[in-house]
């Protein structure tokens, strides 16, 4: 009952995917970061949830309420009103008031003669939370001002419109879950770009920057195994981990996702499971390339220390797109297909946001993923056998 | 059986090897000796392919190491000078790893020739727990089993009694008897000249890049004019230190 010899790539595969198990620092780095992007993202939604159902008016102390009563009932469909206690400036110093708003005794006197009447609007302007409040204030208080003014152009028998001469018309045509989308996309884009390349760098160090550290790279090239062959095994083994991560991201996602109701949020992006597939599908080949880019580096490096140092800072490059495109969406272009990662952030916000992508974008991003990893492996090889 | 032709190697203005030429017979246990900077691991490295010679040749029975890497290497088994095992594997796991890596398939016949492995260098009590908890004694031995599980006809050890206690370099000995005995060349190094005198059929001293002596142990202590082998070792060194001719 003899047995084939197994190719000596499926022998290091082997090897590093039992090494990297039994070593807890490398299944922490890759399954406590798959459980990161969720959590933020699932954080981040309850929040939105919590803030919409609040729906609880806030707190506006009026001193001198009596003296302007339609404004007052212009502020009260956005505000709760009650009257002010008699310490009132000094308790809001205190910061036991939120926001004050006194009328002056002359209010409706000098409303009445047409001169411009004045109230006071008295806040903490540290507090940011209390900003709300103030802008509502501000909102009621121009529209009556504009109320107020439209009619005295009237009694004096001229057209209101004169006034404004030049007015703004927002014309919002973005599709509701393409606004949700944009951020949700953006933000799980990056944790998953993040993913192919953060759970497999302890086992990529172990393999190359450890396996040197410990010594036991000169007997390993002393084998009969060709050098091909243990670059292949080693990066096969980088990316089971980096693809393990990148599903585990995925699945973690969709259970805040499908568990809260985002439509109601305004946020109505298409995360389904079909779509996670889709997404898994897309980051295959940034993970490919992911492990072989990481291989160099870390082959490049003779401890461990140098190793993380460097993969750290190279941890930044994909990390670009995904930020950028959180703080300013950009529209997808096909060259961006050509950029690996930046390609992958673009598909998957797209995939997100209920967009369809053109078959060709898709091919074009793999191509130049796989085409990047090819050429990191081809560096790899040529940097194993090399002189020691 | 294992040869050098002349090999010589420099790295940038320094030169490691200038010319060494020796033979290790198959069946016979060959010591090589030299200061620490003589050449020695550089030659070694020739031999295994691992370094290019700029000039001269090595040979691994009738294979050249820098044409057919892979095939020589299947014919050698190497002790390297600092062997590291991976410690979250067990000795059992880093011995079949390597004789996979070797072309041997893992079935029943590897595993028995593990255990026998294990019988002979005294691993039993250790050979299925990680290798990270090993004494250096323990590492040295399932290092050796790793270098020779794919029964090399060429073996190299490169100090292997290194650190190991008394008990210990016993049995080492003891193994590299058996591996010559088996018709095996063995090719060691080592600092201790009691152990290289009492193992050890010819002896190929290195210094400075160049074979000073080779022989017999007898005929190496005549060369030299000296009463015994550490004698001898000192005169032929020093002598070639000082650089006179």
């Amino acid at each position: 009952m003899s047995r084939r010899p197994t190719p000596p790539s499926l022998v290091v595969l082997k090897k590093e995917l039992l090494d990297g198990v039994r070593d807890l620092r490398s299944l922490f780095s890759a399954f406590f970061f798959p459980l990161l992007g969720p959590l933020t993202i699932g954080l981040v939604a309850v929040a939105l949830e919590r803030n919409t159902n609040d729906q609880g008016l806030e707190t506006l102390y009026v001193e001198g309420a009596e003296r302007a009563p339609a404004l007052i009932k212009i502020l009260e469909r956005d505000l709760e009103i009650k009257p002010a206690p008699p310490d009132a400036e000094q308790q809001l110093r205190d910061g036991e008031l939120s926001v004050l708003l006194r009328v002056p005794e002359d209010f409706s006197d000098r409303a009445a003669r047409g001169e411009p009447a004045m109230v006071e609007l008295i806040s903490d302007g540290s507090k940011t939370e209390h900003r709300g409040v103030t802008a509502d204030v501000e909102r009621g208080v121009a529209a009556y001002s504009s109320e107020l003014g439209v009619m005295r152009l009237l009694a004096r028998g001229v057209d209101p419109a004169l006034i404004h001469a030049v007015t703004v018309d927002e014309i919002d045509v973005a599709p509701p879950e393409r606004l949700g989308g944009n951020i949700i996309g953006a933000v799980l884009g990056l944790f998953v770009i993040i993913s192919a390349f953060f759970c497999n760098m302890y086992l990529v160090i172990d393999t190359t920057a450890g396996e040197r550290e410990r010594k036991s790279m000169e007997p390993l090239l002393l084998t009969a195994a060709p050098r091909g062959a243990l670059v292949l095994g080693k990066w096969m083994a980088g990316l089971t981990f980096g693809v393990m991560g990148v599903i585990v991201t995925v699945v973690l996602t969709l259970i805040p996702v499908l568990w809260l109701d985002l439509e109601r949020l305004g946020l109505r992006i298409v995360l389904t499971p079909g779509v996670g597939a889709l997404i898994v599908l897309h980051l295959l080949p940034l993970a490919a390339l992911a492990s072989a880019a990481q291989l160099l580096v870390g082959s490049f490096t003779r401890s461990f220390k140098e190793a993380q140092t460097y993969l750290s800072l190279t941890l930044f490059l994909p990390m670009i797109p995904g930020m950028w495109m959180s703080i300013d969406p950009i529209p997808a272009a096909p060259w961006m297909m050509a950029v690996p990662a930046l390609a992958q952030q673009m598909l998957i916000t797209r995939a997100i946001s209920g967009e369809v992508t053109p078959l060709s974008w898709q091919l074009g991003a793999a191509a130049s993923s796989l085409v990047c990893a090819a050429l990191a492996l081809w560096g790899m090889r040529w940097v194993v056998g090399r002189e020691q | 059986m294992l040869r050098a032709e002349g090999l010589a190697r420099r790295f940038g203005e320094v030169v490691a090897v200038e010319s060494v030429s020796f033979e290790a017979q198959d069946g016979q246990i060959t010591g090589l000796l030299g200061p620490n900077g003589a050449g020695k691991t550089t030659s070694l490295r020739m031999i295994y392919g691992l370094v290019r010679p700029d000039a001269g040749r090595a040979w691994v029975d009738h294979l050249d190491p820098t044409a057919a890497p892979l095939d020589a290497r299947r014919r050698l088994g190497v002790l390297p000078d600092s062997p590291g095992l991976y410690a979250r594997l067990t000795g059992r796991e880093n011995i079949r790893y390597f004789a996979e890596l070797n072309g041997i398939a893992n079935d029943a016949a590897l595993h028995k020739r593990i255990d026998a492995l294990s019988e002979t260098l005294d691993l039993g009590r250790v050979i299925d727990r990680p290798a990270g908890g090993y004494s250096q004694g323990e590492r040295m031995k399932v290092a050796i089993a790793r270098a020779i599980v794919h029964d090399p006809p060429n073996i190299v050890l490169d100090e292997p009694t290194n650190g190991l206690d008394v008990m210990s370099t016993r049995a080492m000995r003891e193994a590299i008897r058996a591996l010559a005995a088996e018709g095996r060349c063995v090719l060691f190094t080592s600092h201790q000249m009691a152990e290289v005198g009492s193992l050890c059929d010819r002896l190929v001293i290195i210094g400075r890049g160049r074979v000073i002596a080779q022989g017999s142990l007898a005929e190496v202590i005549a060369h030299a004019g000296a009463k015994s082998l550490e004698d001898a070792f000192v005169a032929l060194v020093g002598h070639h230190e000082g650089g006179a001719p």
